[in-house]
């Protein structure tokens, strides 16, 4: 079965939730949101003066052509750069940069676009890594894994990895790695998740797997801020969608409206 | 390599008494610590352990120190070939050491230089051993005499020594006092070559363990263990070895060995062994006189040669 | 047997350096050639004070273990500032530094010309004096080293660390502050060198700072190596091995000239095997 059919079959589960939480984040609650964030390299200002909002409960499709800006927001979102304007807001709090070993505090969780894995530690070490301990005093009482043994199961099952667990991680295909990455986010329990293109590489199967995975998190109220190429993914998946271009804000809105818009459709030409 | 010539002179001394008829079959088996006090250790061992030995010898305090205990647990002799300061603390009950006495290359070294009428001395020296230590007590004596010196220790891992040499000529300094071990002999001779300081102008001890004889032709140059020139040709000659680093010491320690083992009654008594060891150390020996002193100490009187084809030649001096 | 006891107590502490750069090395990645020195100090610290202030061994060898704790808090916070290759060398350079110290800091540590009568521990007036009970000593020693390695292997600390020395960005992205846990490794690390070095000190009864140079912490490096990075076990392995090859070396009767070139030769060959075709070492967890 390819992407599209599964597509066509694919139903979101209650998109009218979607409808409630859009019309509380018109009146200004958000997860996450940007004030005049801007990020230069070698001069080339790769987020200019980006100020933006993700809504809060929902999917918020990011989209945008190569070299947009995309990575580059996400990145100083979870503190793996530092900004050289602006400010990113979070928690209601204001942050000139994000310091990236407090995203458990913020729960917030990411995907990387390949499978940003430990390749020599087992599955369930990379799973667990996440969630275990990080207070240096405890983490080192911390002999057991019994507390997040209910967890680590229900996510192996979620994920579809059940089989593999007592593989390293570099021994895992491609799609299973970046499975074994979304695992490793759910079990963190965020309440923000961002997703760069997770779709891609996977099997059929697995494709599957991951849409019920979003499903389930807008069930449960969660920010979920996918990044992904495919329209057609971004259509049925999305509640709201971002575009960026050249490091500004192109359009957003609702992704029927946004999609039909005549300068993304431009934007978009060859890609 | 410095090992050779020990095994050498002991090899010389267990021929030499062979040929005199002896009591016991002597053997000899040898085991590279390497200069390493941990490999000293084991080699001792084993050689207690496995190979029964019935006494030690080692080379330089270093491991004479590492060795002296574990001889005195095992109730065996043990000797080593060293140079020291005649006031060292004893080794142990059943060790005795010999060689020359730092006082003894500081009294021959003042006489030299005084002869020379030396008036300005850059002294150099290895942080090895007593080598720093016993150069910078000759530098005092010199000051005192009043000759003009300077004192430098180099860690044993340097090898480039030309910007300090380069600092002494310019500070005219012509002469120079060297005292280091291989490879370092060799490199810092060489060096002081390239500066045009002439060999007649340096001296040294320690000088023969250099690894290329042919670098020291015609320095002067005080030890304390070479032996007679027969001695020495003999020795490079039949075990053809290109050094005589403590040979002499080695032959004196096992032929007085020899001779305890040959005159006692009861061979695993040690001591017997170490009275007759007290009884007789002080005499004639290859070394030149031997002395026993109060603390262990075989010492010998230091001597100077120069080297001339290759060969140690005491300078009539 | 005597022999046999004599090589297990240098077994032993090889081993307990082993087990102490592997936690290091193996389980956090951190490529430290400083360990000679916290060797050098754990054994000069035992040496000094009990010679010449009549310190026992405990107390002495506490002093070392908390002299290389504040070193390496210390250095190690200079050292997280590098990587990798640049680590390794800022490391190798504490070793330099606290070699030359050994060395010329005559009026502490009597330089090149050492210190001998290091006396033997004693527990309540007994006295491992022979060398049957300071083995038995040693071995308690290997053992908790062991187990320490184990149980940090196990937990969550542990986990964070194997984390960390592959992919350290990640690792703070996930929660962890990383240079705390560096820190800490290493310190732990230092101190269980020093009571290493200790028992050196006091087994050989003669230290000089020969032992304690730069080439000493690659040898420790080819132990972990070739047993087993990342690993207990493999550290013991190690130090088993590096230990008895060339020991079993001299009763082949092999030409005296030859048989210590031999031994040089051999370390060589077996690092070169084992980074060739084994890179984590034969019991390791772990590839650099």
């Amino acid at each position: 079965m390819a992407l599209k059919e599964i597509l066509e079959k694919y139903k979101p589960l209650d998109k009218g939730l979607a409808k409630e939480r859009m019309d509380v984040f018109q009146e200004g609650l958000d997860a996450v949101s940007t004030i005049h964030l801007t990020k230069s390299f070698m001069g080339i200002k790769a987020v200019n003066d980006l100020s933006i909002s993700f809504p809060k409960g929902l999917v918020t499709g990011l989209i945008g052509p190569n070299g947009s800006g995309k990575s580059t927001l996400i990145n100083l979102l979870t503190g793996l750069l530092v900004p050289d304007a602006g400010s990113i807001v979070m928690a209601n709090r204001a942050y000139p940069f994000i310091k990236p070993y407090k995203l458990r505090k913020f729960k917030i969780a990411r995907t990387f676009q390949d499978g940003r894995l430990v390749e020599q530690l087992s599955f369930e070490d990379n799973l667990l890594l996440g969630v275990a301990q990080n207070r240096i005093e405890k983490s080192f009482l911390e002999q057991s894994i019994k507390p997040y043994q209910k967890k680590l199961e229900g996510i192996l099952v979620k994920t579809g990895l059940k089989d593999h667990r007592h593989k390293k991680a570099e021994d895992l295909s491609y799609g299973q790695r970046k499975l074994l990455e979304i695992g490793r986010a759910l079990m963190q329990e965020a309440d923000i998740y961002i997703f760069d293109e997770p779709f891609t590489g996977l099997s059929p199967k697995m494709v599957e797997e991951v849409l019920s995975i979003i499903d389930i998190l807008r069930i449960e109220a969660k920010t979920v801020i996918l990044i992904e190429h495919n329209m057609s993914l971004i259509e049925k998946l999305s509640d709201y969608v971002i575009v960026l271009d050249h490091g500004t804000l192109l359009a957003s809105g609702a992704p029927k409206d946004v999609l039909k818009n005549k300068q993304v459709q431009e934007a978009y030409l060859g890609v | 390599m410095l090992g050779a010539s020990l095994r050498a002179g002991v090899l010389a001394a267990i021929e030499d008494k062979t040929k005199n008829g002896l009591k016991y079959r002597y053997e000899a088996i040898f085991e590279d610590n390497q200069q390493q006090p941990a490999k000293s250790a084991i080699a001792a061992n084993k050689l207690i352990a496995s190979d029964k030995v019935n006494m030690l010898l080692t080379l330089t305090t270093g491991s004479g120190r590492v060795v002296a205990p574990i001889a005195e647990n095992a109730k065996l002799l043990h000797v080593c070939a060293t140079l020291e300061d005649e006031n060292a603390e004893p080794m142990g009950k059943t060790s005795f050491w010999q060689g020359p006495t730092l006082q003894s290359y500081h009294r021959t070294l003042l006489k030299a230089f005084e002869k020379r009428g030396i008036k300005k001395l850059a002294l150099l020296a290895a942080h090895v051993g007593v080598a720093c230590v016993g150069t910078e007590h000759l530098a005092d004596l010199l000051k005192e005499k009043g000759v003009d010196v300077k004192v430098e220790c180099f860690n044993p891992t340097d090898r480039d020594f030309r910007l300090p040499l380069q600092k002494y000529i310019q500070d005219g300094f012509e002469y120079f006092y060297l005292q280091f071990f291989p490879p370092q002999t060799d490199i810092i001779v060489r060096q002081l070559k390239e500066q045009n300081i002439l060999p007649e102008h340096m001296f040294g001890s320690g000088i023969d363990t250099g690894t290329d004889i042919s670098v020291f032709e015609n320095i002067n140059h005080v030890g304390g263990n070479s032996g007679s020139p027969e001695f020495v040709d003999r020795l490079m000659r039949e075990y053809k070895i290109d050094n005589v680093y403590m040979a002499a010491s080695a032959y004196d320690l096992i032929g007085l060995a020899i001779d305890a083992f040959e005159n006692v009654q009861d061979i695993k008594n040690i001591d017997e062994i170490t009275a007759y060891i007290k009884e007789h150390a002080t005499r004639k020996c290859e070394s030149g006189d031997c002395k026993l002193l109060p603390n262990g100490f075989i010492a010998n009187e230091a001597e100077w040669r120069t080297y001339k084809n290759g060969k140690p030649v005491p300078l009539e001096d | 047997m005597e022999y046999l006891i004599n090589i297990g107590i240098l077994f032993c502490i090889y081993a307990m350096l082993a087990l102490s750069l592997n936690m290091v090395v193996g389980l956090s990645g951190l490529i430290s050639l400083a360990h000679a020195a916290f060797y050098g100090i754990g054994a000069y610290a035992v040496a000094i004070l009990m010679t010449s202030h009549g310190f026992s061994f405990w107390s002495a060898m506490l002093v070392g273990v908390l002299l290389n704790g504040i070193t390496a808090f210390l250095v190690g916070k200079i050292l997280s500032k590098f990587k990798g290759d640049y680590y390794a060398i800022v490391s190798a350079g504490l070793s330099v530094i606290v070699f030359s110290v050994l060395l010329n800091f005559k009026t502490l540590t009597k330089g090149p010309l050492g210190i001998y009568g290091i006396g033997k521990p004693s527990i309540l007036g007994f006295s491992f004096y022979s060398s049957g009970s300071f083995l038995m000593l040693a071995l308690v020693f290997v053992a908790l080293f062991y187990a320490l390695f184990v149980l940090i292997d196990r937990s969550s600390f542990g986990r964070a660390l194997k984390g960390l020395r592959e992919d350290e960005e990640l690792t703070v992205f996930l929660g962890y502050k990383t240079d705390k846990y560096k820190s800490v490794i290493f310190t732990l690390s230092a101190m269980m060198a020093g009571v290493a070095g200790s028992f050196f000190a006091s087994y050989i009864a003669f230290i000089d700072p020969t032992s304690f140079q730069l080439a000493e912490g690659i040898f420790f490096f080819t132990m972990i190596t070739v047993g087993g990075l990342s690993s207990a076990f493999g550290s013991i392995v190690g130090a088993a091995i590096l230990l008895i090859l060339p020991e079993s070396l001299r009763f082949l009767g092999l030409p005296y000239e030859t048989a210590a070139q031999l031994q040089q030769l051999i370390y060589g060959a077996l690092l070169v095997l084992m980074m060739a075709f084994r890179p984590q070492g034969l019991f390791g967890k772990f590839r650099v």
